[in-house]
């Protein structure tokens, strides 16, 4: 299995948890040799920090550190608002599930990346 | 980096449980009971080996898992709201895990079967009401309906701890 298949059963994964309700899933940084998701779940309590991943190291069911960018979507539309570089990646990434609200996480995370770089531009 | 050291420990700490599960003469509860004890220490060896930085220091993992008896049962009920961000990802690898073996369904009843003064409930080591009469743990004679047959449960345990090894290794060589 490529690494692309094994991302896409990981997500799968994910949006099966019983309990735990996951609205989308963006891969961003793809050319990290780990991988980085962004997952959007409802039931998480708020995260004023969640721009800094979750790091769990490879096993057998998959063979890439993973890093979790995850919670609820307050917490991660303020991640985007303070992180320009999270809110670039995110409009750049990838939606493996959920892609209506991934489209959306995506175009609020463009409203931030494009004010930044005007500004910087 | 994740704690692979102090994995190791609990890892080999339920190595030992486990062989003591094997004693030739050990009565059936004596047998689950250390069969347990290698369970609830294999999973919280696998919870140092997966989590970067200091899961340690997080109160949430401290309640729900590693100051717990049960902590696959403790986690998996756990209501996420209640979580910190750490925990809830780490509730979510190790039930995808533990889904990952065959046997799952012994190995969760294995881990929910912890040391409960709660009448109600099958214990190791506590007098428990069964059709309303009290009996012991020593003269319980339902473990197999309840938990599935000792070889069958030191199977599912001897896999879980092979695997979690695995996954100590392959944290280690990376």
């Amino acid at each position: 299995m490529n690494k692309q298949q094994q991302i896409q059963q990981l997500v799968d994964a994910h949006a099966r948890m019983p309990d735990e309700e996951m609205k989308t899933a963006v891969w961003i940084r793809q050319d990290k040799t780990s991988v980085c998701l962004v997952e959007l779940l409802p039931g998480f309590a708020d995260d004023d920090r969640i721009e800094d991943p979750v790091v769990m190291s490879a096993g057998k069911n998959f063979r890439f550190d993973l890093e979790l960018i995850a919670g609820n979507e307050t917490s991660l539309r303020e991640g985007i608002q303070r992180d320009n570089k999270l809110a670039q990646d995110i409009a750049a990434g990838e939606i493996l599930f959920g892609a209506e609200e991934g489209r959306k996480l995506q175009d609020f995370a463009k409203q931030f990346a494009l004010a930044d770089a005007t500004r910087h531009g | 980096m994740a704690d692979t050291k102090r994995a190791d420990a609990f890892l080999r700490q339920a190595k030992a449980d486990f062989k003591v599960a094997e004693f030739v003469g050990m009565p059936e509860f004596a047998a689950r009971y250390f069969l347990q004890q290698a369970v609830e220490k294999a999973l919280k060896a696998f919870g140092y080996a997966k989590f970067s930085g200091t899961i340690g220091g997080d109160r949430y993992i401290d309640d729900f898992f590693f100051r717990r008896h049960d902590p696959l049962q403790k986690l998996g009920a756990a209501d996420l709201r209640r979580l910190s961000k750490n925990a809830n990802l780490l509730r979510r690898a190790i039930i995808l895990f533990v889904e990952s073996f065959p046997e799952r369904t012994a190995i969760e009843k294995i881990d929910a079967t912890s040391a409960s003064h709660d009448p109600r409930e099958v214990s190791y080591r506590y007098p428990f009401e069964v059709d309303n009469a009290w009996t012991t743990p020593a003269e319980y004679n339902g473990w197999t309906a309840y938990q599935g047959g000792l070889g069958q449960v030191r199977t599912a345990v001897r896999k879980l701890l092979a695997a979690v090894a695995d996954e100590i290794a392959l944290t280690r060589w990376r």
